[in-house]
């Protein structure tokens, strides 16, 4: 077996083991949630470190694999998914993570109705479903299971679309415009997202002319230095 | 229909596509060292213009098929082949075929640079001399323009008596290409032309073979997957005799259809 087997290898256990801890995260969010279990929500706070750290290990085992294999066709496909999903689990973690940081700012549980009412169980126990799924293609080499997905990420969309509309409907007994509201606020949700996006873009942008990983670290006490790069990776000599 | 029947009915189908201009068409090519049956049934298409990489473990046959092409193999007395191998829409194996003619239509570098033990000039002019060119004017202005394009002008204009042997191992081997495109080629064949040469010296060759392709056909053998990748337009993977599969090369080292040619340029055999 040679080294860019033994590599590869290893590179696919780390993503397995970040799948299986990041869905582990979303079902402790669901419990917590659920159960209004607090000790869970510190829990999962304390665990999403070892999210991030595992993240940056595995998008520096695909740069070295890259870097010194060069691996083409299947090698470098399998490379470069997992490059791409890792970030996907990661935000997946952050989710969770804020999932547990909301109930450390509540005193009293949800209400059981409410929680019915907004499809809340549904949908965890939907996108449980689909970390399943992903697992079991990554584990086993199969492609079948992991296009299953797709038919349940439209159950979870419709699931939200009937949780916005009653949440929608109970509003409106209180406010008029409460339906505009709603709608603006999800704007806003969104916009906060660009914000993330666009962060991660600039660190990306930092990484490429500094080799300084900036993913995870706070941003407010780096100082706003910076380099530029005279040649351009494309000018050659 | 199995799963190999399938990949061999892929492989005649894009071997039987013929591409729009065709500069070098082998037809049910087989080639023998006495009871060595070296090539087997290869049909392949080159384009003009184009960038063919061959590529295959050691003793698959790409030499063999690169020697086929300008009939170096004519001077092994075991050898013998049968087909149809047309260049310029000549069979080159025809009877009336003068092989000087060949020579310069189908000019070949080889593995080790081989100037000859004469001045950079007279290296570079030999072809046309041997042809028989006396026009001393046009044999200078051949020479220039050969050195230029292979970018080694500005390096040896100053001195152009100096022994070819004393230039170093890349300039030996753009002077070699420079001497081939001096008779003014079709087809330009390499057989591993990088593979003594240092990275930067390999990366001006590199450079060099994009840019002839402009005006030359070029077939090149090697064993640097990176760079056929980096500078063919198509690739032909060869083994045991056979051409396994020939595709664009962006397929070939993206999503080869053949598992065979996969596990190659994954470096998992040969």
């Amino acid at each position: 077996m040679n080294n860019l087997v033994n590599e590869l290898n290893y590179l696919r256990e780390m993503s397995i083991e970040m799948m299986i801890m990041v869905k582990n995260q979303h079902e402790k969010a669901k419990n917590a949630l659920v159960e209004f279990n607090l000790d869970l929500a510190e829990e999962i706070i304390r665990t999403e470190q070892r999210v991030n750290a595992l993240e940056l290990s595995i998008e520096n085992k695909c740069e070295n694999i890259i870097a010194l294999f060069q691996p083409v066709a299947t090698d470098l496909r399998f490379v470069l998914s997992i490059f791409k999903f890792v970030s996907e689990l990661e935000r997946i973690g952050d989710h969770a993570d804020a999932i547990a940081k909301f109930l450390l700012d509540k005193t009293e549980p949800f209400d059981k109705e409410i929680l019915k009412a907004l499809k809340l169980e549904e949908m965890f126990n939907e996108t449980n479903s689909m970390f399943e799924d992903v697992i079991l293609a990554m584990n086993e080499n199969n492609s079948a299971p992991a296009r299953k997905v797709f038919k349940k990420d439209k159950d979870v969309n419709k699931h939200l679309r009937t949780a916005k509309k009653t949440i929608g409907d109970e509003l409106s007994k209180f406010h008029p415009q409460s339906n505009e509201l709603l709608t603006l606020y999800s704007a806003e949700v969104r916009l906060e997202r660009v914000g993330d996006l666009l962060t991660n873009v600039a660190e990306e942008i930092i990484f490429y002319l500094e080799a300084e990983i900036m993913k995870h670290q706070n941003k407010k006490k780096t100082p706003a230095k910076g380099k530029k790069l005279h040649q351009k990776p494309n000018q050659g000599n | 229909m199995d799963v190999l029947e399938k990949e061999i009915k892929i492989v005649k189908e894009i071997n039987s596509q013929p591409p729009q201009d065709i500069n070098i068409k082998v037809s049910r090519m087989n080639a023998y060292y006495g009871d060595f049956h070296a090539l087997k049934d290869i049909n392949l298409s080159i384009e003009y213009n184009s960038v063919m990489a061959l590529i295959g473990p050691s003793g698959c046959g790409k030499s063999t098929f690169i020697r086929v092409l300008n009939r170096m193999n004519d001077y092994i007395d075991s050898f013998r082949m049968d087909g149809e191998v047309i260049i310029d829409h000549q069979n080159i194996y025809g009877k009336e075929v003068r092989i000087e003619q060949l020579r310069k239509q189908v000019g070949m570098v080889f593995q080790k640079p081989n100037p000859f033990p004469k001045s950079v000039y007279e290296n570079v002019a030999y072809g046309l001399r041997i042809q028989g060119v006396k026009d001393k004017k046009f044999i200078e202005e051949r020479v220039i323009r050969s050195l230029q394009q292979v970018t080694l002008w500005n390096e040896v204009k100053d001195n152009l008596k100096k022994n070819a042997l004393a230039l170093s191992g890349g300039q030996q081997q753009r002077l070699c290409i420079a001497r081939t495109l001096a008779v003014e080629p079709s087809v330009i064949l390499m057989d591993e032309p990088t593979s003594a040469l240092d990275p930067i010296a390999t990366g001006k060759i590199e450079d060099l073979i994009t840019e002839l392709k402009k005006e030359y056909t070029i077939v090149i053998v090697t064993h640097n997957m990176q760079q056929a990748s980096r500078i063919s337009d198509y690739t032909s993977f060869f083994y045991l005799g056979e051409i396994i599969e020939t595709d664009k090369t962006l397929n070939i080292f993206t999503k080869p259809k053949i598992k065979q040619t996969e596990r190659y340029i994954s470096g998992y055999f040969g």
